[in-house]
């Protein structure tokens, strides 16, 4: 089985929970699997400012590997609102003749951020027997607000979307358009033959938007086990002083909430023993007023914060070994993140904002704790529990659950496959054809 | 023998002649005669008795001569018949009389009386006009100039203590012949009896009992009092010329009162540009406030027509292209107009893709706005290659609007029901194609057939229209039954004949279509004309039937200015009612409503229904 696996980014270029995932799951594929991945990977200047079009050959190499490629497409040519790109011909020809030139039996979209919803349809149309997979990493299908599902003013975390209230949010937007855009991207999202949700509260969202259940697939991202040459190195679990030091490990957006974290360490003032660790990467991509409110707020808090900076993958498990609790404070819903199971994995609970895929990943008092999503002094007086109570972190951390990991969920992606191509083959009454309207809820 | 005072050339082809012809009665032929052949010429006599108030007027003679006859003539003669004199001038004494242009008016013509030398102006002008070639600039300007040597010239208002006044706020071009102005006219002493407008070339209209004259209290400050005239200082007029006029500057508007006192004053630049025209007699201020009846049927109308007269001789297709494997014979041709927001075809087609009638159909395309023809056709290859939906896309010469559009899309149709459609209305559903033609085909002596029309909320745009006259109005309005209830609402999903159904998207047999002529382009920007064509099937024995079953999204106010379509829309409703007074309150009386409104409305028996 060939696998066409496509993202939006190349974690190589930029890093990002869905672009990690992607690479995960193409390496786990391409070494244990005895199926043949290709990783399309979209690049263009937003994400990297050294990537520049060659006319007339968007798709190059990324590393020795002959089947990752880099595909270069415009930003100044996409249309954010409507998701598409101007540039027809880099899909129908460039794109196309990849397909047809590879001819996948699965195509596997991660996000087509930057490719455009049509991309979706000129895989249809080129290879019609060919199955469709769609990881939903965020909202972004539903949500015009960086597929975030937090309201413009205020930040108010949103529910529910409909022309009206994504106009309020966007009162430059009209509601037609609004109405267009759910209209063109479900008319796309119908040659999806099926999606997968990494949580249940990302499913039901989906459902709500309005895609059928049956094509909906429950399925938590898979988490890479560590390589036995590389044991886990841990801090001894007795005798080393307070369970007292934070980690904050992500990107530094807004949506990350690492002001609300921040804002926590300030209210606990200078008599707080415990410290926090950020590392964090993309904060060159925040907005110039969040990146001076977080100048503050590290200047107030310096005391007890050091700014560690962006960190590889492979740095991870050693920079949790000096860890003792991963906080996420996501002021979005998340949908599962990584970063839950590389804590769990480094045994490490988990302080997290209480909505959304995290809440659902960490259950409080079992294997981490919530705060209420945004809050500042709440935050403060559960990270002042987790410092102070001695006991605590032992008892959390043995409530750590069994890890999905990447070989299982591999495993399960693969049956996806099979399945699909099986429907797809012999199309009954109730198999997904092509172009099966979406009805909305 | 014919007295030729003076000949001079007005321009390079146009000989006026200043003598007495003897000529009796109108003239009949002319003929240029030399080197045995005869052949005929335009000409055009003034005769002496035909001028009043100057005894020393004698005649005057203009002739088109081509270059070929000229030469001819210059062998030979010029022969004119009247009645049954014939009259021949020979070239020799032609020539012999020969004076330029401005010593043949200064001699001959200056020394008439004021009132015949404006009569000889008017005459030239209009002369002029009829002569084959028609008026070139070059004549327009040679006519001006001889208006300029004729014309007696009036005092003109100075400052604000005269005692009268009179101002041209705009003057538009309908047409060469069609003028429309604006102004006021103000006297502290008496009443102001004739009001005339010469046109640049010297033709005089005389425009005092055509006025519609307004209210404008702006000029009873300047005079200090309410003017005379009860019907107010402001005036508004549309008038024709005999003649077309082609210069932009030069307009006079000349006036008296019953005293014998004379005024004029000159008019600003003639407006011509299309749009602009068609705008400024819409939202003319004075009847935005109220639609007066004798404004609108004397003046409004009868320049807009003629506006939107041009407007429908423009239509024509420059070229029709394919994209895709049409169909080889579809029942159904769907047309779609598409002005500026060429990018809505996108979202279109993804709705279309799928839903398997769109493979039999034939969609047409029709570009209205041919500035974007390249774009266009650019964004339809890339579109056509990822969604392989077969279309057309005809592009027209000219913008000439949604009437128009339909008309020349529905004129390359091949199926034999036609469906237009908006740009911005995208289905519900798959399948509504073969939905509405399974009703069309199954209801015996049906007309025209709409669908459930939706908002981005699933409240209803329309489910049909009626007409409805306000209270203290007596313009018909068109209205949308159900409009803003949720689209599930019972009396709403109930299939029914209807007075009229929105051109967002209609679907009529193109046999019918034809016959009817399509939409009528005398409504302006794309409005009524669907309730029109509603009327005209009615008329024509057909019954219009609304079909909720199947429901289609008008993301409306997508595509247009909305401060214009106003005033258009203000318009269409009293030119619609002006057409339709007599079928729309019969209508009305059948319904039992004198408003028209809400009477045919199913209520009680269909939520009963549940339907």
């Amino acid at each position: 089985m060939k696998i066409l696996i496509v993202c939006h980014n190349h974690p190589r270029i930029r890093p990002g929970g869905a672009e990690g995932y992607a690479l995960d799951l193409y390496e786990q594929l391409r070494d244990h699997s005895g199926h043949t991945p290709v990783l399309l990977a979209r690049v263009g200047p937003s994400g990297a400012a050294a990537a520049r079009e060659m006319p007339g050959r968007p798709i190059k190499q990324i590393t020795d590997d002959p089947n990752q490629y880099l595909f270069y497409t415009d930003p100044e040519q996409h249309d954010f609102l409507m998701g598409k790109g101007r540039n027809k011909a880099e899909l129908t020809r460039f794109y196309r003749d990849f397909l047809l030139a590879h001819t996948p039996d699965v195509v596997h979209f991660q996000s087509t951020l930057f490719l455009g919803y049509d991309i979706i349809r000129v895989t249809r149309d080129a290879l019609p027997h060919a199955a469709i997979a769609h990881t939903l990493h965020e909202y972004l299908p539903i949500c015009y607000r960086d597929g975030q599902m937090v309201r413009t003013r205020g930040n108010e975390l949103c529910r529910e979307e409909s022309p009206r209230r994504c106009h309020e949010c966007f009162p430059e937007v009209s509601e037609q358009d609004f109405f267009i855009r759910k209209a063109f991207i479900q008319s796309h999202f119908a040659l999806v033959d099926r999606f997968i949700a990494p949580t249940p509260y990302v499913l039901e969202q989906y459902v709500q938007w309005g895609i059928p259940r049956e094509r909906m697939l429950l399925e938590s991202q898979g988490i890479v086990r560590p390589a036995a040459a590389a044991p886990l190195i841990k801090r001894p679990e007795h005798g080393d002083g307070p369970r007292n030091r934070f980690g904050f490990f992500g990107q530094l957006t807004a949506y990350k909430g690492v002001d609300v974290l921040l804002r926590a360490i300030d209210v606990l003032g200078d008599d707080f023993d415990g410290h926090l660790w950020i590392h964090g990467a993309n904060l060159e991509h925040a907005k110039p007023e969040f990146r001076a409110e977080l100048r503050d707020l590290l200047e107030k808090t310096r005391e007890k914060v050091t700014f560690a900076g962006r960190y590889e993958r492979p740095e991870l498990a050693e920079l949790l070994a000096r860890t003792d609790w991963v906080v996420i404070p996501s002021i979005w819903w998340e949908t599962g993140p990584l970063t839950v199971s590389e804590a769990f994995m480094h045994d490490r609970p988990v302080i997290c904002s209480n909505i959304g895929g995290m809440s659902e990943r960490v259950e409080d008092g079992v294997n981490g704790l919530h705060f209420r999503r945004g809050d500042a002094h709440d935050l403060a007086a559960v990270l002042r529990r987790a410092a102070a109570d001695g006991a605590l972190w032992g008892q959390l951390r043995a409530g750590i659950p069994d890890l999905h990991w990447m070989d299982r969920h591999a495993e399960n992606v693969i049956r996806l496959y099979e399945q699909l191509l099986v429907e797809r083959s012999a199309p009954g009454p109730g198999a997904p054809s092509a172009g099966r309207e979406l009805q909305s809820a | 023998m014919p007295d030729v005072r003076a000949a001079t050339w007005l321009v390079r082809d146009v000989m006026m002649v200043v003598g007495d012809l003897r000529l009796e009665g109108e003239l009949e032929q002319a003929l240029v005669e030399g080197s045995g052949r005869a052949e005929q010429v335009t000409a055009r006599y003034l005769a002496p008795q035909a001028v009043s108030g100057d005894e020393g007027f004698v005649g005057l003679l203009v002739v088109h001569l081509p270059a070929r006859r000229r030469e001819l003539l210059e062998a030979g003669q010029l022969t004119l018949r009247a009645g049954r004199r014939t009259t021949s001038i020979q070239s020799a004494e032609l020539m012999n009389a020969r004076r330029d242009v401005s010593e043949v008016l200064r001699r001959q013509l200056a020394p008439l009386s004021p009132s015949a030398r404006n009569q000889i102006s008017h005459f030239l002008a209009t002369a002029a006009g009829g002569l084959e070639g028609g008026l070139a600039d070059e004549l327009s300007e040679a006519l001006f100039m001889v208006r300029g040597g004729l014309r007696e010239h009036l005092q003109r208002p100075e400052g604000g203590n005269e005692r009268r006044g009179a101002a041209v706020d705009k003057l538009l071009r309908i047409d060469p012949r069609g003028y429309f102005a604006f102004g006021w006219i103000g006297d502290r002493d008496a009443e102001v009896l004739r009001v005339t407008a010469v046109s640049p070339e010297g033709e005089r209209v005389e425009l005092g009992e055509r006025l519609f004259r307004f209210a404008r209290p702006d000029v009873w400050k300047l005079f200090g009092r309410r003017d005379r005239s009860s019907t107010g200082a402001g005036f508004i007029c549309y008038f024709e010329l005999q003649s077309p006029s082609q210069m932009p500057r030069g307009w006079l508007l000349e006036t008296e009162n019953e005293r014998g006192d004379r005024l004029e004053v000159e008019a600003p630049a003639v407006i011509g540009e299309r749009d602009d025209v068609t705008a400024a007699v819409l939202e003319d201020p004075y009847h935005q406030r109220s639609q007066d009846d004798d404004l609108m049927a004397q003046h409004v109308v009868p320049a807009v027509t003629r506006l939107q007269e041009q407007v429908e001789e423009l239509t024509a297709i420059e070229s029709v292209e394919d994209f895709g494997e049409l169909p080889s014979s579809p029942q159904i041709s769907v047309v779609v107009p598409l002005y500026r927001r060429i990018d809505l075809i996108e979202y279109q087609l993804a709705k279309f893709a799928d839903d398997p009638d769109f493979r039999e159909a034939e969609l047409v395309y029709v570009l209205d706005s041919p500035d974007q023809r390249e774009d266009l056709l650019a964004l339809a290859a890339g579109l056509s290659s990822i969604y392989r939906v077969p279309f057309r896309v005809c592009t027209l010469e000219e913008n000439v609007g949604f009437a128009n559009a339909c008309n020349a899309g529905a004129s390359v149709a091949s199926g034999r029901l036609l469906v237009l459609l908006n740009s911005d209305v995208l289905p519900a559903r798959h399948g509504w194609l073969h939905e509405l033609r399974a009703f069309y085909d199954g209801t015996d002596d049906i007309g025209a057939l709409g669908p459930k029309l939706l908002y981005e909320d699933d409240t209803i745009q329309e489910a049909g229209m009626y007409l409805h006259r306000p209270p203290g109005s007596n313009v018909w309005h068109d209205a949308h039954y159900f409009k803003c209830l949720h689209r599930s609402f019972p009396a709403a999903n109930v299939s029914r004949p209807v007075p009229g159904l929105s051109g967002a998207c209609l679907m009529v047999s193109r046999e019918l279509y034809e016959q009817l002529g399509g939409l009528r382009g005398i409504y302006v920007r794309g409005d009524y004309e669907d309730f029109d064509l509603c009327l005209r099937l009615a008329e024509a024995g057909r019954q219009n039937w609304y079909l909720p079953a199947v429901e289609l999204y008008h993301l409306e106010a997508l595509s247009y200015d909305s401060e214009v379509r106003r005033h258009a829309n203000r318009y269409n409703a009293w030119l619609h009612t002006h057409l339709w007074r007599e079928r729309i309150e019969e209508l009305a009386r059948e319904n039992g409503s004198p408003e028209g409104a809400t009477a045919s409305i199913p209520t009680a028996s269909a939520s009963e229904q549940g339907l």
